[in-house]
């Protein structure tokens, strides 16, 4: 593995901050031509508007996104799949932990209620950070929803990363609703993607 | 062959010329034709043969950076000079490159006065004069500046029939120049000491006041030239200044150091036939370097590639594509003293004491380079066309060069500061000129060839003048 970008770390090497004993002897065994000790390292100065990941040069969301996409924690049941699509079904609670990007940024959930089993009443789906709702909707739309939700840019009392909590306010059973299924798990949403993004970046 | 126009064996009449060229590289090559086109005749001297390189003088020894025989590598002596391993990388230095108070030097010339002799020195080097012209704005701050690369002009063969059937150059094959004599007031050169190494005869040939001799041997071979002792223990002619072989400058390459990750297909660009395969490269432009103190530096792509976590990351971020690109930075040296070409006590076979490289890359070089770098990270970042990947540990002992010998007998407005005045004419001779990269002030990023033979046409044509 390449020791990637370290600025605090290049400096050093260079010799770029106070020029001490260590700094020059660095310089040397570097055999480059030392910096007046007079001179300013104006980019320092200047606001950092980046971090460093792997070497890359990325914004803090990038990192945070990076290094710690959505996860899913309790209430799930196992990945299921076809050739084109993939999902979790939860209970009828469920979390995620996701990372808190320190910017306003959204919560999309790609999501599909089964509304056509609850046309006489529909189900009402909460989002909710701790004990913060952020959202409470009535899953009545057909189909595959996207939905978004505004997160704050920084979600209070939380680090960086932060838990997100998805509750139904009732469960069903498959086998009691359909006549050809055996399944009798007790599901809540039907979830394709939970994703945090930035606010302003296009899909 | 020997000499072109004396193969008898009786060298020419020095009296007949106009003007002594020293050095067949593409600065002397330019500098000796165009004297030709404007009826001047011209005695052009070559170390080496037509059709090989003469190795029985060896060149620099090397401490500090770029050392194990790389300066020996660049310094040809043999007709075409350094064209021999030229890559045919073509660029022209930018406005600031000529006034840039980063890199703490100006030239006494604007680049708008190189640009016509520019658009003539193209067609030399087998190119079109558009290739002047590629530059694009690309994202806040930064420029879309492509390298024009097409097959390198071997200026020995490329220009060998025309030297042979001119009736105005004659040259001097296997001939060295070994010392320049100059009038009593060292206001003039009046002769010069040569070695034919076929037969190993000295000659010293008279120059009068009205003839012009032109340094043209490179960035190593003006300085070793310009240094050697004289017998009387006299200051070399030409070195009044105590900056001859002073402010060498090299081009830090950093290679598999950089990646970048743009949401542009870069090989989509097209440049005109005429411009050739273009190098795709991205450079800070004027403003952006003058107001935050950038010395040269342009990142170049090389390798494309959809297979990287960034592109998958950055994709999904943003909904388009990506593509990633492996890079080499190429990035511009404060001139510094003690980057020198200097004489070591040892001989070489004709006698010339052998010179000896000193060239640090310093902190501040690299440095520039990183910034340069996190400059046009942010500019990515804030336009979402990409992110930047530096390696460290590569940036800092990583570093090799493009073999570009400049500043060794650098342009400047006074004696003071410098070898040679704006006319490429090495201060109080009037008659003694240097034509070369070895007189350039500050080297900017681009490959010096292109302003290597614009500043020969130059050159030329002052002399031509008669100014």
């Amino acid at each position: 593995m390449r020791d990637r970008f370290s600025r605090r770390a290049f400096l050093a090497g260079l010799g770029a901050s106070a020029v001490s004993a260590v700094a020059v002897r660095e310089l040397i065994r570097l055999g480059l031509r030392p910096r007046s000790a007079s001179e300013e390292e104006p980019f320092l100065e200047e606001p950092a508007i980046f971090v460093e990941h792997d070497g890359w040069l990325v914004t803090m969301p990038d990192k945070r996104l990076l290094e710690f996409p959505v996860r899913y924690l309790e209430g799930w049941h196992a990945e299921e799949r076809t050739s084109d699509a993939a999902w979790r079904w939860s209970g009828q609670a469920a979390s995620v932990l996701a990372p808190n990007l320190g910017v306003e940024a959204t919560v999309h959930i790609d999501y599909d209620s089964q509304a056509g089993l609850f046309r006489d009443r529909p189900r009402t789906v909460t989002v909710s950070v701790g004990d913060e709702v952020l959202e409470t909707f009535v899953a009545d739309a057909p189909g595959r929803q996207r939905r978004a939700l505004p997160l704050p840019a920084g979600i209070p009392g939380h680090g960086e990363v932060f838990e997100l909590t998805l509750a139904t306010d009732r469960a069903f059973v498959p086998a009691e609703h359909l006549s050809d299924s055996q399944d009798r798990r007790e599901l809540g949403l039907q979830v394709f993607e939970v994703e945090i993004r930035e606010a302003g970046i296009r899909r | 062959m020997a000499v072109f126009i004396a193969s008898g064996g009786s060298f020419p009449d020095p009296s007949s010329y106009d003007c002594f060229v020293i050095g067949s590289g593409p600065a002397g090559i330019t500098t000796a034709v165009t004297l030709a086109e404007a009826n001047r005749k011209v005695l052009l001297f070559e170390s080496g043969n037509d059709d090989r390189e003469r190795r029985t003088m060896p060149n620099a020894r090397n401490t500090g950076h770029f050392r194990d025989g790389w300066w020996d590598r660049h310094s040809i002596r043999g007709l075409g000079g350094t064209s021999q391993v030229w890559s045919g990388w073509c660029a022209s230095l930018m406005e600031r490159d000529f006034n840039n108070p980063a890199a703490g030097v100006r030239w006494p010339i604007a680049r708008s006065e190189l640009v016509p002799y520019y658009r003539r020195a193209a067609p030399i080097l087998d190119r079109s004069p558009s290739i002047l012209d590629p530059e694009k704005p690309w994202i806040p701050g930064f420029l879309y500046r492509p390298y024009s690369r097409l097959r390198p002009t071997r200026f020995g063969a490329r220009y060998l029939d025309l030297l042979r059937d001119s009736p105005t150059i004659h040259v001097a094959l296997s001939t060295s120049v070994l010392s320049l004599d100059a009038d009593m007031g060292r206001s003039a050169v009046s002769g010069l000491t040569c070695l034919r190494h076929e037969g190993d005869a000295r000659l010293q040939l008279a120059i009068q006041p009205g003839q012009s001799v032109v340094l043209a041997a490179g960035g190593i071979g003006n300085p070793m030239l310009l240094l050697q002792p004289r017998p009387d223990g006299g200051v070399p002619v030409g070195s009044e200044s105590g900056l001859v072989g002073r402010f060498l400058m090299e081009h830090p390459h950093l290679r598999r150091t950089v990646e970048l990750v743009l949401d542009e297909d870069l090989y989509k660009r097209r440049a005109s036939e005429e411009f050739g395969r273009a190098r795709h490269a991205f450079v800070a432009d004027d403003e952006h370097a003058a107001a935050h103190g950038l010395l040269g530096c342009s990142v170049v792509s090389y390798s494309k590639s959809t297979d990287d976590p960034m592109v998958e990351y950055l994709s999904w971020k943003y909904g388009k594509p990506f593509f990633h690109y492996g890079t080499e930075v190429r990035g511009e040296m404060l001139p510094a003293p003690s980057n020198r070409v200097f004489l070591t006590r040892e001989r070489n076979r004709a006698g010339l004491y052998r010179p000896s490289v000193n060239c640090l890359v310093g902190a501040d070089d690299l440095l520039s380079i990183e910034r340069t770098l996190r400059h046009l990270a942010r500019s990515l970042i804030e336009t979402g066309k990409g992110r930047v990947r530096i390696d460290s540990e590569r940036l800092r002992r990583g570093v090799s060069g493009g073999g570009h010998l400049m500043g060794t007998t650098r342009m400047g407005a006074t004696p003071s500061d410098s070898v040679v005045d704006r006319d490429c004419r090495v201060h109080g001779y009037r008659n003694l000129f240097v034509a070369g990269s070895s007189v350039f002030p500050s080297g900017g990023y681009a490959n010096p060839t292109l302003t290597i033979v614009a500043l020969a046409l130059r050159l030329a044509d002052t002399i031509a003048s008669g100014r």
